[in-house]
């Protein structure tokens, strides 16, 4: 099993579009993917691909503290515990309220409050699904409004599109990440065997850029990237490409800026299935990219998934993996 | 000596599963006397922390080696400071890791495997 | 007045609206909160004062009063605390720094030990006063730097509070502190569903909200029905203008590529007064 991230920095620069891109020209190529959205806190992936036969699962993220109010002596002194400022006295008369897109589930409430007034309860921050799309598997969550952008949801994301990988013996896993370079993005991260960082000629993007590849750096996680829209400013597109040159970073392509892609959207598709100069620039990006995902293949201990046994058992009706 | 491998069942003829804070159970086996009993592994479901958890558990059981797939930095450590020697590269069945592991086919780990985060 | 400027999807414009207004009001203070990847400075071109590391408690303890009882280990949430027969472990990267371990140890052994994950950073650019917060690469928890910056709001002068993108706890973090949010968004399917997020979270703040519509015209209607059947005012409409995008390629600012919005963007400043001034009576 081969996991590609696609990742950014900035927001807005085209993850999902280029996401969905090449998991739809490795479907043209005949080889299977498992789609998985790793930005559950925008989660847009669905949107363009229409996941049906879908069971949202509820996802329990955390817990949440709970103020039992008849035993409340309205003290205070959980509100002077409480680091997170998830718990106040919004009442003169009524008892502690806690906050549930502030509390942290440290518990810490539950110890100083006097009365034992306070309990931890689970905490459901989310739901996660599986669904069949026209390019395939696809694992989505949205997480529930102001719920903690951690990366334990965008793990759950991750865990069930490797099992899905698994049971359908599609090899390639590709994972549309979140912004940022935050818990999100390392969950999403962690463990990958490549990142594509998909990037814009601007500086905001630039120094975003640097971050997160820092980041991936960290996590000993290679990297390769595409620029988008790279026609607003040629120079520094040709600077970004040099910098990432330097770095090491393979640059799989640029794209152009077109109007094409948000009228391809709205017709809930993505630039490779629509035509013009972003659907060619896509097909070269795409081609550089199933090359290294063949060098990354080829450089594996092993190319069975995980969990199946290197002694075939006598029974077994061996599946053909790998491209 | 008591062993623990990590396994996707309970008992000798279980698989082994390569991951050790996120398997779905540990299997203690005897050395000696090849007697097997299961041990629960409830990190598994944790969100993070799920090796530190899984360390601790193991720690406490009175194994003396770990047998897995892979293990991450900090799960690691924590079983280094308590007396357990971690063994990667296993597979097959429970009986399988543990025969390689006599049969001294196993290696031995002086460093994690795996980067922070979860297996590849 | 404090105005966060947040959206559901990261891209739509926060900010180029936040600095547009910072620029066209001319003595708000700006804060950018958007500190995975703060960029403010990068159209606002401020001069840099000073800068202040951001830490955050992680617990330490004293060996000689340790009875590695696991106490600590037990209570934390987070499974950052390791306890061995002889040795106490701590995972500085898992612990939220809640201070409980400090509180069950039953022999006072632990104390917090600051750690470092990112940094505060002042400065100005004419009569606007800056503030920006950056986390460390590396560093997976926002929350801490935000409330850094957040701390620096200042009463005496309006604030516009760049967020971070996204309908969760990074953004309503920023939400909560304000009085009025300005959700930037665009008609595409994608800053639709965005913007459904970000405005449900937010109205379960309790904070008041208008929408910025940019790229106006590169969509559909869906986004200005969806805010007039919530009532969410559309505050402001920017067509898509090459010329603006390829300004901001260039550091440039939005008023400063396309100086005739710098009226709508003075003229925002009263609408969102009202807002706030409405919602606090």
């Amino acid at each position: 099993m081969t996991t590609v991230v696609v990742l950014s920095g900035k927001g807005g620069t085209g993850k999902t579009s280029v996401t969905a891109s090449l998991a739809a020209l490795e479907r043209r190529a005949g080889r299977s993917v498992v789609l998985a959205d790793a930005d559950v806190d925008a989660s847009n992936l669905p949107l363009l691909l229409h996941p049906t036969g879908t069971d949202p699962q509820d996802f329990v993220g955390g817990e949440l503290a709970v103020v039992d109010a008849e035993a409340c002596s309205r003290c205070g002194e959980c509100v002077k515990g409480c680091r997170f400022s998830a718990i106040s006295l919004p009442s003169p008369k009524g008892p502690a309220r806690v906050s549930p897109s502030m509390c942290e589930g440290c518990a810490v409430c539950t110890i100083v409050c006097p009365e034992q007034a306070i309990t931890m309860t689970a905490q459901v921050t989310g739901r996660w699904s599986v669904g069949e799309t026209r390019l395939g598997p696809l694992v989505f969550a949205e997480l529930s409004a102001g719920g903690e952008s951690s990366g334990k949801l965008v793990t759950r994301v991750r865990q069930a599109a490797a099992e899905v990988s698994q049971r359908s013996a599609a090899p390639l896993v590709l994972i549309d990440g979140p912004p940022g370079i935050g818990c999100p993005v390392i969950a999403a991260l962690s463990g990958a065997d490549l990142a594509v960082m998909v990037t814009e000629p601007t500086p905001s993007a630039r120094a975003d850029l640097e971050r997160v590849l820092a980041v991936a750096a960290h996590f000993h996680v290679r990297t390769a990237a595409v620029i988008n829209k790279s026609d607003l400013n040629p120079e520094l597109a040709r600077v970004l490409a040099s910098e990432l040159a330097a770095k090491g970073v393979a640059l799989f392509g640029s794209l152009p800026y077109d109007e094409q892609v948000s009228a391809c959207q709205q017709h809930g598709l993505c630039p490779a299935e629509c035509e013009g100069s972003v659907s060619e620039a896509m097909s070269v990006v795409h081609a550089r990219f199933s090359r290294l995902l063949k060098e990354i293949w080829a450089l594996k201990p092993t190319s069975l998934p995980l969990h199946v046994s290197s002694f075939p058992r006598p029974d077994s009706s061996a599946k053909e993996v790998g491209s | 000596m008591k062993v623990c491998i990590t396994a996707q069942g309970s008992g000798l003829d279980a698989a082994v599963d390569e991951r050790f804070g996120r398997a779905p159970s540990f299997v203690l086996v005897e050395t000696d006397t090849l007697q097997a009993e299961p041990l629960e592994n409830s990190a598994n479901q944790e969100n993070h922390g799920a090796g530190v958890a899984a360390a601790m558990t193991v720690g406490r059981s009175g194994a003396s080696a770990l047998i897995t797939g892979h293990c991450g930095p900090k799960a690691f450590e924590v079983l280094r400071a308590a007396g357990v020697n971690v063994y990667t590269g296993a597979f097959g069945s429970v009986r399988d890791a543990v025969q390689a592991f006599l049969d001294g086919k196993l290696d031995k780990a002086d460093d994690p495997d795996v980067p922070a985060g979860g297996a590849r | 007045m404090k105005v966060a400027v947040a959206s559901g999807k990261g891209g739509t414009g926060k900010t180029t609206v936040a600095t547009s207004l910072a620029l066209s009001w001319g003595d708000a203070a700006l804060l950018d909160c958007d500190v995975e990847g703060p960029n403010a400075h990068l159209l606002l071109h401020p001069e840099i004062a000073a800068s202040y590391e951001v830490t955050v408690p992680v617990p330490r303890v004293r060996e000689e009063l340790c009875a590695h009882c696991g106490e600590c280990a037990g209570f934390c949430r987070y499974h950052s605390l390791a306890v061995l027969s002889r040795q106490w472990m701590v995972f500085d990267e898992l612990c939220h720094s809640c201070g409980g371990c400090s509180l069950v140890c039953p022999t006072k052994a632990i104390f917090e030990f600051p750690r470092r994950i990112g940094r505060v950073i002042e400065g100005r650019r004419a009569e606007i006063p800056f503030v920006q917060g950056i986390l460390d690469e590396g560093e997976a928890q926002a929350i801490p730097v935000i409330r850094a910056v957040l701390r620096r709001a200042s009463d005496d002068r309006d604030v516009i509070l760049d967020s971070p993108p996204g309908a969760s706890c990074s953004m309503l973090a920023v939400a909560e502190a304000s009085d009025v949010v300005l959700l930037v968004t665009e008609p595409t399917p994608f800053g639709l569903h965005d913007l459904e997020a970000a405005a449900t979270a937010v109205s379960e703040l309790g904070r008041p909200m208008a929408a910025v519509i940019n790229r106006a015209d590169w969509g559909d209607s869906r986004v200005r029905r969806f805010c007039a059947a919530k009532g969410i005012p559309v505050a402001l409409e920017i067509p898509h203008l090459r010329k603006a995008a390829e300004g901001y390629a260039r550091a440039q600012p939005l008023v400063e590529s396309v100086p005739g919005l710098r009226d709508d963007f003075v003229a925002l400043r009263d609408q969102l007064r009202a807002l706030a001034r409405e919602a606090a009576a």
